[in-house]
């Protein structure tokens, strides 16, 4: 049975892909973060990771709430000065809680005396990082990279950190060698250097010192984030979801990680795994766009598996509040695929056109709303809007006016479908051809076009000569269709043989049917071909039971009486051939008396009908 | 105006009390204490020092604190007398403050009540805690958990405990710890005061449960789990050089408590808000982990470092229905700690499997890197 329509494509939420900032667990006050690429550019773009520093903005929180009580602690305790401004604890909280209470001199001279009174590492390190907490970035450098703090973890790991800042990754090195010399077991010193050798694309490295992190502090988050990381790089995903899981587990209320999980559960087509975790932390915070974009993709992903309204009503909620935060055409046209989705096509409608305006205006790529939009206006057979949509965008030649990556090839094939549903058949063909030759990235569109071509020229213009170099081209120029599996690769393999028998060839037909042995009694449209071919040669009873195994295989009412209606024609057929005509009339009569059966099918009936 | 009632009192010609001097106020900017002003003074009648505390003229019309002060002079009256507390010596009295309302001289009752002057404070432990062995620190943690023991069997919860308000007391010969200053306490029995409730909670930065912070320390289910956290801060500080509350913002505890509040915010009854908390609880209590007991700067010996660790994790947890609550439990971890320290033998052999175990992890990444390194060389 010829398989020529369009697959239904997969209506999808798009998702800002950015990169994800992982802050190191914070040892230091400033906070060092790692910058990583977004999860699905990871395998075009090599290593382009680098560090940055990033401060929590929760912390400031804190610490405005806590503020005013440090400055009636700092009286407190200063009015013990007196009794005990000789020893080090004493001078160090003083220092501290003068500090906090935004007394910076009076901190700066405890320091002073601190240092005086004991000048070990500790004072130091405690001075040094006081002056970096007070912006005094320079004396800061200064404090750690005193000679005395040489043989200091801390300090070392201090260095490392203004090195990295500073993007001398060889220098931090040094320093986190020095320090893992000095403890091997340490986590700062290992969670560093694991992040250095993650910039530098050293992940079997990176993961055993993260591993030491682990073992460390077991199930700290800032390493299994990490650990999943280097495993998405190394192509194990199934382990990469997994630290990843865990982190989201051990910390419920990471931003970084709850992203980097919610991408790699989409990357892997289970992007609803992730929904309890997004929608968890929606409740302590719901200030975050990407938060809401991702649980409205791991809503309707949870909907299309599951079906459930309640998801696609989470789905529009969260869309709506990302609208309310951050406006922006992907959201438009989010809304527009859940609404569609929720059997609102043309609310969804009304939708999608904003999102198209808004990406217009963003300068950004529309493709998304663009196909989403074609998608609903092909479902609703509103050919003549989408034909004056598409002029916008389209050169009747098949350009495009505006450069836009995302989906085009599939609006393309979109384009077609609307050329063909405005009568305009022959111009796609030739487009259909056109681009076949001028070369289409994606191989799945290829073969759609090739399907398209073989269906023209096998039913509508009957041209055994086009099919013929089609199929010279198999082994040559269309090669690309054996490095395709499944689906795609079979349908092309189907309908070739579904020609060849039209123009009654059933040798060249088995050739093809050969190959798809492995889907036969799974798929009804190559079981169906298989049925037509032993009808062909005059196996009656063996035919009709394949097409009736096919037609129960089949969901969709009108595809099922259309098959019924084939069978008829080929019983037929069978009938006539082998000298039964009256029961071929029967039979031809039945295929005439069938509903949704195709115009040519039915010229076809009428015509051996008359014959008879 | 307080100047005002500071003079009054110390020139206050009362035949009980002489040498009458204020200690928690020097100046408006430098004053110390929330609701009160507490003056020492020398009680003729026992022959001891005694400290008299008034209440604030300031906070005449706050409705709350006026109940507070009440509810202070009225704990102090039951836990009077009880082993481990602090001894009331006069109960609740009024003070005449003479004051012109124009010219117009006028007398207004301020209220007041005494308690016994304790002089030695424990701050040594803390401050200098350099100069102290673990033993000694542990043996002072020790009685400072049985002086908080003490309040709490009488159904009191303190909410401030922190070394200021800790004080040595000898009886019969035997030292042992009190805690002073029951003006944030309450008892578990009673409803809160009436009025408007302070919402940026009580104690100090650092020794706050994280439901202090969240103002919702006078829900009485809650109130008791706050000293307890407040005894983890105290274990802290003990060991560590720095403020445990220095630690604090360096941990996660910035993360959750922000989402805590941003949790809470949308629930304005306090009942709702009692009841999400326990949601929030259940959904992120366990993102927080507290600092190291033992980290840098910290004094701890490594021998009893995996202990204290244990204890003070279940003392600073962020849940506060999975805090350690029981006092014979945790003097139970102390003398363990306290035992191991004193007996020597036993210490070394802890020492002793500590070092192997760690000399083991090492041989184990050693041999990781090893093969890693090995597996990246090109085959032959």
């Amino acid at each position: 049975m010829l398989d020529h329509k369009a697959r239904k494509e997969e209506r999808q939420v798009e998702v800002k892909e950015e990169s994800v900032i992982i802050p190191l667990p914070s040892f230091f006050s400033q906070q060092l973060a790692l910058v990583i690429p977004p999860i699905s550019k990871m395998d075009v773009e090599k290593s382009k990771i680098f560090p940055s520093i990033d401060i929590q903005n929760a912390k400031r929180e804190i610490q405005e709430i806590e503020e005013s009580l440090c400055r009636d602690e700092m009286e407190a305790i200063l009015s013990k000065y007196d009794r005990f401004h000789g020893s080090e604890t004493f001078l160090l909280r003083a220092a501290q809680a003068s500090f906090y209470a935004n007394e910076i001199e009076r901190a700066d001279s405890l320091f002073g005396e601190l240092i005086d009174v004991l000048p070990d590492s500790y004072s130091k390190e405690s001075y040094g990082d006081f002056l970096l907490d007070s912006g005094r970035e320079s004396d800061a450098k200064a404090a750690f990279y005193d000679d005395d703090l040489s043989d200091s973890l801390y300090a070392n790991l201090r260095r490392a950190f203004f090195s990295i800042r500073d993007k001398d990754f060889a220098s931090a090195e040094v320093y986190l060698q020095k320090a893992i010399s000095i403890d091997q077991l340490d986590f700062s010193a290992n969670i560093l250097l694991a992040t250095l050798y993650m910039s530098e694309g050293k992940w079997m490295e990176a993961i055993g010192h993260l591993k030491v992190c682990l073992e460390e502090d077991l199930g700290s988050p800032a390493a299994l984030i990490r650990i999943g990381y280097c495993y998405w790089r190394l192509n194990e995903h199934d382990k990469a979801k997994h630290f990843l899981r865990r982190a989201v587990g051990q910390n419920s209320l990471s931003l970084e990680a709850l992203i980097l999980y919610s991408d790699v559960c989409n990357a892997l087509g289970v992007a609803e795994e992730a929904f309890s975790f997004l929608e968890r932390y929606t409740t302590v915070d719901d200030s975050k766009a990407a938060v809401w974009e991702r649980l409205a993709r791991a809503a309707f992903s949870a909907y299309k598996k599951s079906r459930l309204q309640s998801y696609l009503d989470v789905c529009l909620d969260a869309l709506r509040r990302e609208l309310a935060i951050s406006p922006s055409h992907r959201v438009w046209n989010n809304m527009g695929v859940v609404l569609w989705n929720s059997g609102k096509p043309n609310q969804a409608a009304s939708m999608l056109p904003k999102a198209l305006e808004e990406a217009h205006k963003d300068r950004e790529d529309f493709g998304f709303p663009l196909f989403n939009l074609a998608g609903i206006l092909i479902e609703n057979k509103q050919f003549s809007r989408l034909k004056e949509i598409f002029s916008l965008y389209i050169d009747s030649d098949g350009t495009f006016r505006h450069h836009f990556s995302e989906k085009s090839e599939r609006v393309l094939l979109q384009y077609l479908i609307t050329l063909e549903g405005v009568g305009r058949r022959k111009e796609a063909i030739r487009l259909c051809q056109r681009k076949l030759e001028s070369g289409v990235d994606d191989i799945e569109i290829r073969a759609d076009l090739l399907n398209r071509l073989i269906y023209y020229y096998s039913v509508v213009e009957k041209d055994v000569d086009y099919i013929r170099d089609i199929e010279s081209k198999l082994d040559n120029g269309f090669s690309w269709l054996f490095d395709i599996k499944g689906y795609a690769r079979h349908r092309v393999l189907n309908n070739l043989a579904f020609a060849e028998l039209c123009f009654d060839d059933a040798a060249r037909a088995k050739k093809y049917l050969d190959r798809l042995t492995d889907v036969f009694h799974k798929d009804p449209y190559a079981t169906a071909t298989l049925g037509m071919w032993h009808l062909r040669r005059g196996r009656i009873e063996r035919g009709k039971q394949l097409y009736r195994e096919a037609i129960s295989m089949l969901a969709d009412r009108k595809e099922k009486n259309r098959f019924r209606q084939r069978m008829y024609l080929e019983l037929g057929i069978a009938y006539d051939t082998s000298g039964d005509r009256s029961q071929a009339k029967r039979e031809l009569r039945k295929a005439l008396s069938e509903k949704d059966g195709a115009k040519w099918v039915m010229s076809e009936i009428k015509l051996r009908l008359k014959d008879s | 105006m307080h100047q005002d009632l500071i003079n009054q009192v110390e020139s206050w010609t009362d035949p009980r009390y002489s040498n009458i001097k204020v200690v928690n106020f020097s100046g408006l900017n430098d004053r110390r204490g929330v609701c009160s002003l507490v003056f020492r003074a020398w009680d003729n009648i026992q022959n001891a020092p005694v400290a008299l505390k008034f209440l604030d003229p300031l906070h005449l019309s706050n409705v709350y604190l006026l109940q507070a002060f009440a509810r202070e002079a009225d704990l102090l009256k039951s836990v009077s007398k009880k082993p481990r507390c602090l001894t009331m010596s006069e109960k609740n009295n009024k003070f005449d403050w003479q004051v012109n309302i124009g010219s117009v001289p006028n007398s207004f009752p301020i209220d007041y009540f005494t308690t016994e002057w304790l002089d030695e404070d424990v701050d040594q432990y803390f401050f200098e805690q350099q100069r102290h062995s673990s033993i000694e620190k542990l043996e002072i943690f020790r009685l400072i958990v049985l002086a908080i023991q003490a309040i709490h069997e009488e159904r009191i919860f303190h909410r401030d405990i922190k070394a200021d308000n800790i004080r040595k007391k000898n009886v019969q010969g035997t030292d042992v710890l009190v805690i002073i200053d029951y003006g944030l306490a309450a008892r578990l029995d009673e409803p809160p005061a009436a009025g408007p409730y302070p919402l940026e909670g009580l104690g100090a930065p650092g020794y706050r449960a994280p439901e202090s912070i969240l103002g919702l320390c006078f829900v009485r289910d809650f109130a008791r789990g706050t000293d307890f956290w407040a005894l983890g801060a105290l274990l802290y500080e003990m060991f560590n050089r720095g403020f445990l509350w220095d630690d604090l913002k360096k941990s996660n505890f910035s993360l959750i408590l922000p989402a805590a509040l941003n949790y809470l915010r949308p629930f304005p009854s306090y009942q709702e808000r009692v009841d999400k908390l326990h949601d929030f609880l259940d959904l992120h209590g366990a993102v927080f982990s507290p600092p190291k007991i033992s980290g840098r700067g910290s004094s701890v010996p490594s021998s009893i470092s995996i202990e204290l660790q244990k204890l003070f994790d279940s003392l600073c947890c962020f849940d506060y229905r999975s805090r350690q609550m029981n006092f014979d439990h945790i003097v139970r971890r102390v003398d363990i700690c306290l035992s191991i320290l004193r007996n020597r033998r036993k210490e070394a052999r802890i020492l002793e499997i500590k070092r192997e175990r760690r000399e083991n992890r090492i041989r184990k990444l050693e041999y990781r890197l090893r093969r890693q390194k090995e597996a990246q060389l090109p085959r032959k």
